[in-house]
């Protein structure tokens, strides 16, 4: 029986992919401070003999060191995501040092890592779509809106310098907006959850800019599907990947799908919020788009669920739990 | 007079800004741990009761906040660069948790920052010239030659962050190739100090690619320069500064124009590498310029010393050092 360890276990990604393991006959270990994670998104997995749950910090290098014993794979998704004045210095911290961590428990325990990475990389890159192969285009330094996006730059070449340093085998995994069951109803979990709880209430709907700026979208099922591909195939490691959709859909429209997705009627009243409100020089990406022909073709990823079966999904899921 | 701590001191940039802020009535602590530093860069200001010299790593956190504590402002210059060998590891490491330590100090102690930090920072960014609001085109994680730029990219952003989150207060230079007396004697120091170094030995120069690739060079002089006036200015903090010269010059014009001037009107010799030749995956810039209006605007700043000029310098300089290592042999 293989055993995978999963940072960031009880987040939303982290848990389905928990339970997708598990169904495949591995162990997990899944470890999440529980600052952004939910136990609950674990309930249906600590059941089971063959998972383990530490509510434990990823910046705790030593723990981790000791619970990779017996570990074949690393996959880590412990991030921070969503910088706002006052705790961006945490957001870098955290993603740098915790990749740093994981590794070097990697090196040590002579495992392979998968490292949960962002479609956001590729930044105000204006040739679309992108590739793995595209260039990653950063703004101004100055502003926090590129903590996040600076900060996995920075880790995806720090994976690829212990691969070559210490034959850490390495994938690197690019998401597009993820969304699903058990996503988070927050920003955090992406402009979908805080639109389907506003249309729940029939209240209005928050929009970042003029909300003409275009998204891809992946239900959560593909995005595991991608992921337990990339666990069984060892002849990819090394390899960059997009993990998205052929789903691209403006966000304004997105809005209103979800609005009669639920059952309202007419139109939602949108509320407009300025980049300037978000953060001090903000900076949109007006289209992002990402080429999965590499997942398609050595992965033999194709995603299965359209926006609006998955957006259903996604909607029930939050009237059952709301 | 201030209490600067220069990290890298005893590089090619630091040991110039040393004598440069001695003479100008400061008082120096240079830190170095000396992996690509010399102790005889420093040759000029040790001894002298303004300067004291100190070997030790960046990333020691007990040791830097000992000698920032007792400093008015911290210069960064103690970088790993050229990761095109292999090292991104280190270059990295280095470079991300030394300036990160260098601005937990200075929140710790109230001293003022001073980050350098380089043009390759745009990349492979195709709009010219480049401007500090320019964009930063950095490409794929499989390529290590990017693992430069972007430990300074998370270096910057680092800078901002602490000075939005936690008062501190910064500057970050970014430097366009600098050559002179000094500069590191490999591909480290860039291809000037390569070409030179073939051209007194009369041995064909190695140019990497077609030889295209343009770039502009800024003699030493003036990168110190603008360093102290960055340092000297108020207006300076919390701003991101070109220092550069904006005169370009394709690298194979740059080989031919050593040549001429070490070996007069003899054919050059000239040796093409292709990227392929490099370990590992290459991506090459094809040009880069700055725009330096806002050194000038904000400091003053000119850089002076023309290419012709600052290249008979530096062959001069390393004539000499070409000849002392052969009298030793």
């Amino acid at each position: 029986m293989k055993t995978a360890l999963i940072t960031g276990g009880a987040g939303f990604l982290g848990s389905h992919l928990s339970h997708a393991l598990i169904e495949k006959g591995f162990k997990v270990i899944s470890v999440d401070d529980l600052s952004h994670g939910n136990i609950e998104n674990i309930s249906d997995s600590l059941s089971s003999p063959c998972f383990e749950f530490y509510q434990r910090d990823v910046l705790d290098k030593k723990f981790l060191m000791e619970i990779s014993r017996e570990v074949d794979i690393l996959v880590h998704f412990a991030t921070y995501k969503i910088p706002r004045e006052g705790n961006s210095l945490k957001t870098v911290e955290v993603n740098t040092r915790g990749t740093e961590n994981v590794l070097e428990v990697a090196k040590e325990r002579k495992i392979s890592v998968i490292f949960g990475s962002t479609d956001d990389v590729y930044g105000k890159n204006p040739e679309l779509p992108f590739s793995e192969e595209s260039a990653l285009v950063v703004g101004n330094s100055s502003s926090i809106r590129w903590s996040d996006a600076i900060s996995k730059i920075y880790c995806e070449q720090l994976c690829f310098a212990y691969q070559e340093a210490y034959q850490v085998p390495i994938n690197i995994l690019r998401f597009s907006i993820i969304y699903g069951p058990r996503q988070r109803k927050d920003w955090w979990g992406g402009p979908q959850g805080v639109f389907i709880e506003r249309a729940l209430k029939r209240e209005p709907i928050p929009i970042h800019g003029d909300g003409l700026q275009v998204r891809n979208f992946v239900y959560v099922s593909d995005v595991v599907e991608g992921i337990l591909r990339v666990i069984e195939k060892e002849e990819i490691r090394g390899e960059v990947f997009n993990i998205g959709s052929p789903d691209q859909i403006r966000i304004l429209d997105l809005a209103y799908q979800i609005w009669s997705l639920v059952g309202n009627s007419g139109k939602p009243e949108i509320e407009f919020i300025a980049y300037s409100d978000l953060c001090k020089d903000y900076e949109d990406v007006r289209v992002r788009d990402v080429d999965l022909t590499k997942a398609k073709y050595l992965l033999g990823y194709t995603p299965k669920i359209g926006i609006e079966e998955g957006l259903r999904g996604t909607i029930d899921w939050f009237r059952r739990n709301g | 007079m201030r209490n600067i701590l220069v990290t890298g001191a005893a590089g090619f940039i630091g040991s110039h800004l040393s004598e440069g802020l001695i003479r100008r009535g400061h008082q120096v602590i240079g830190l170095d741990n000396l992996s690509y530093g010399l102790l005889q860069n420093l040759s000029s200001v040790v001894g002298d009761p303004r300067f004291e010299f100190v070997h030790g790593d960046v990333r020691d956190s007990g040791l830097l906040l000992g000698l920032g504590s007792r400093a008015d402002a911290i210069v960064h210059l103690a970088a790993y660069k050229i990761p095109r060998y292999g090292n991104a590891l280190e270059t990295l490491d280095v470079n991300a948790k030394g300036i990160e330590n260098v601005l937990k100090i200075s929140e710790k102690v109230g001293c003022q920052v001073l980050f350098a930090s380089t043009s390759d920072i745009y990349g492979k960014n195709p709009n010219l010239p480049y401007g500090e609001n320019s964009d930063f085109y950095m490409g794929s994680p499989q390529i290590q030659r990017w693992s430069y730029a972007i430990s300074k990219m998370l270096g910057e952003h680092l800078c901002y962050l602490y000075s939005k989150e936690r008062g501190v207060r910064m500057t970050i230079l970014r430097y366009f190739g600098s050559y002179g007396p000094r500069q590191n004697l490999t591909w480290w120091g860039g291809p000037q100090s390569i070409f030179i170094d073939c051209a007194l030995k009369k041995r064909p120069m190695p140019i990497h690619g077609d030889g295209l690739q343009r770039r502009s060079f800024t003699y030493i002089q003036d990168t110190t320069e603008g360093t102290l006036l960055a340092l000297e200015r108020e207006e300076a903090i919390g701003r991101t500064i070109n220092i550069g010269n904006i005169e370009e010059i394709s690298i194979l014009e740059l080989g031919k124009k050593i040549w001429k001037f070490v070996l007069g009107s003899e054919e050059p010799q000239i040796e093409f590498i292709p990227y392929r030749q490099f370990p590992g995956r290459y991506e090459d810039v094809r040009r880069r310029v700055p725009d330096v209006h806002l050194a000038k605007d904000l400091l003053g700043f000119i850089p002076r010393t023309s290419i012709d000029e600052g290249l008979i310098r530096t062959i001069e300089w390393q004539r000499g050092i070409v000849e002392s290592l052969e009298r030793v042999r």
